[in-house]
């Protein structure tokens, strides 16, 4: 019974997330036009990289793992403010199981956007292969993962003031972001930059993507350290996400 | 109530809007800030060019971008809630309440931009002097052309929730397809010539590249600045025009 209304759910807002179909064309969009024109000129402009442009471009499908993730976290804080959530906690699903509804989410609208792109990214490098594209996608779900939990545990942050949330998700991402390798390697960043960054669990996903993908691996992270970081993010935050689930979202007030 | 002080009123909620989350605005001031130091130091280890100092006046004008569309977001809030036939009931024409609007994306933008460039003055001692107080007024007419951008962008979303996607697609686009983030003779050899032409001609590229002068202390052509006037004026016009047909419609039909 459970499970079944836990497919129902997810069906119900997928429907609902594929509704307008103008955000996932932008995505698409977004991903073009930063890879073949942002990208390629500042290729031009890089000269301690030979293959700047496709190390940009997976940075960029890191990028869009993670507007996705935020997406997530916006939506679950969306549903508490304006009451959709009461419905949510009324249905008969436990909160782990609708903390896993959101997940699967993510993951399906993630793949939806990212899917086109590191075709493209993979057809262009002439690295393309099925397991390449096989494990690119389970790097990027792992991603997407770990920062969705990030975001969704977030939220209880929101219940309070959802301007705090906003402030402290801008400035988080934008710290995680800038202070990784999705744009950059660690080989050209300020030493005083590089320690941070190595602390920042981004920097680990979007180097294993980079080793999946099979982009030239001299100035990126140890393979198996980033695998071992990714996933202790992803059972981290899916620990930390199920807790405050179950134990805060009860009686949160619509705005 | 007269029109005049009408209009301010409208100007002064648009502002207040923008501006009534101090601490807000500080950590967006905050991440634009992180963009220069973190990402234009970075790159500047990557290229033969100094591109942190090229960076920085780019940083500005995203920036001062950003702050004008945003007081079209709460156009399109307004549109969305209703609170723009509140503003069609007070004693103002259909062009006092476009011109507020657009008036309010100027000096928004300004704003933003005045605090960045404020900020990058610190770090960079060149952007101290007469000519940068002198472009602000500049950027104040660009904002309210970019306001006009925001204008467009309500009419063709309908005042529906595209109006971020479009927004977010135009803002990428004109970025993208300026001088902010990476020199001219780069977009002039990947282009074809009429499009490096437009891209020239985008007063967010005249912008980026006056404060350039500026850091490099190069002499502003006057021709530039007429340019970046006329385009600014031009883009002006059209979102009284689309604003005065979208209130209009809302005054006529009582919805987009």
């Amino acid at each position: 019974m459970s499970r079944s209304e836990l497919f129902s759910l997810l069906s119900f807002d997928l429907r609902e997330a594929f509704n307008s179909v103008s955000f996932v064309v932008y995505d698409w969009f977004f991903f073009g036009f930063q890879f073949f024109i942002y990208g390629v000129i500042l290729s031009k402009l890089i000269v301690t990289l030979s293959n700047y442009l496709f190390y940009y471009g997976t940075g960029l499908l890191v990028l869009m793992s993670f507007n996705v993730a935020s997406w997530s976290g916006r939506r679950f804080v969306e549903s508490a403010h304006e009451g959709r959530l009461r419905y949510l906690l009324s249905l008969p699903i436990t909160r782990g199981e609708m903390f896993l509804e959101q997940l699967l989410l993510g993951m399906v609208v993630n793949l939806s956007r990212l899917l086109p792109p590191l075709f493209v990214i993979l057809a262009l490098s002439h690295l393309y292969t099925p397991y390449s594209l096989a494990i690119s996608l389970l790097v990027l779900t792992l991603v997407t993962i770990g920062i969705m939990g990030l975001m969704i545990s977030l939220s209880v942050i929101a219940f309070r003031s959802f301007d705090i949330y906003s402030a402290i998700v801008a400035s988080l991402s934008a710290l995680l972001i800038r202070f990784s390798t999705i744009n950059y390697p660690l080989s050209s960043m300020p030493k005083a930059y590089v320690g941070v960054s190595l602390a920042n669990p981004v920097t680990y996903g979007a180097d294993l993507l980079r080793s999946a993908i099979g982009l030239d691996t001299s100035v990126v992270l140890n393979p198996a350290l980033g695998a071992t970081v990714v996933i202790a993010l992803c059972i981290g935050t899916i620990f930390v996400g199920i807790f405050f689930i179950s134990t805060v979202v009860e009686g949160v007030k619509s705005s | 109530m007269t029109e005049r002080r009408a209009m301010f009123k409208v100007l002064q909620v648009d502002l207040s809007y923008f501006f009534r989350t101090k601490w807000l605005i500080a950590t967006l001031v905050a991440l634009n800030i992180s963009d220069m130091l973190v990402a234009g130091l970075v790159y500047s280890n990557m290229m033969s060019l100094n591109y942190f100092y090229f960076f920085a006046p780019g940083v500005i004008v995203s920036g001062m971008f950003a702050a004008a569309l945003d007081v079209g977001r709460r156009v399109n809030l307004s549109l969305n809630e209703g609170v723009a036939q509140y503003y069609l009931s007070l004693p103002l024409s259909l062009d006092g309440l476009a011109f507020a609007h657009l008036l309010s994306a100027g000096l928004g933008g300004t704003i933003y931009a005045s605090i960045l460039l404020g900020v990058a003055s610190a770090i960079i001692p060149s952007l101290i002097s007469p000519i940068t107080l002198a472009i602000i007024p500049v950027i104040f007419i660009v904002s309210m052309g970019l306001g006009g951008i925001a204008a467009v962008l309500n009419l063709v979303s309908k005042a529906g929730d595209r109006y971020w996607v479009y927004a977010q697609g135009v803002q990428m686009v004109l970025l993208g397809l300026s001088t902010v983030f990476y020199p001219i003779q780069m977009i002039s050899s990947y282009f074809p010539s009429d499009v490096s032409r437009a891209i020239v001609l985008n007063p967010l590229s005249q912008v980026a590249d006056a404060l350039r002068s500026v850091v490099y202390s190069i002499p502003i052509s006057l021709s530039s600045i007429g340019l970046v006037f006329a385009t600014s004026i031009l883009m002006f016009l059209v979102g009284v025009a689309c604003y005065r047909y979208v209130f209009k419609k809302v005054w006529e039909l009582g919805k987009l």
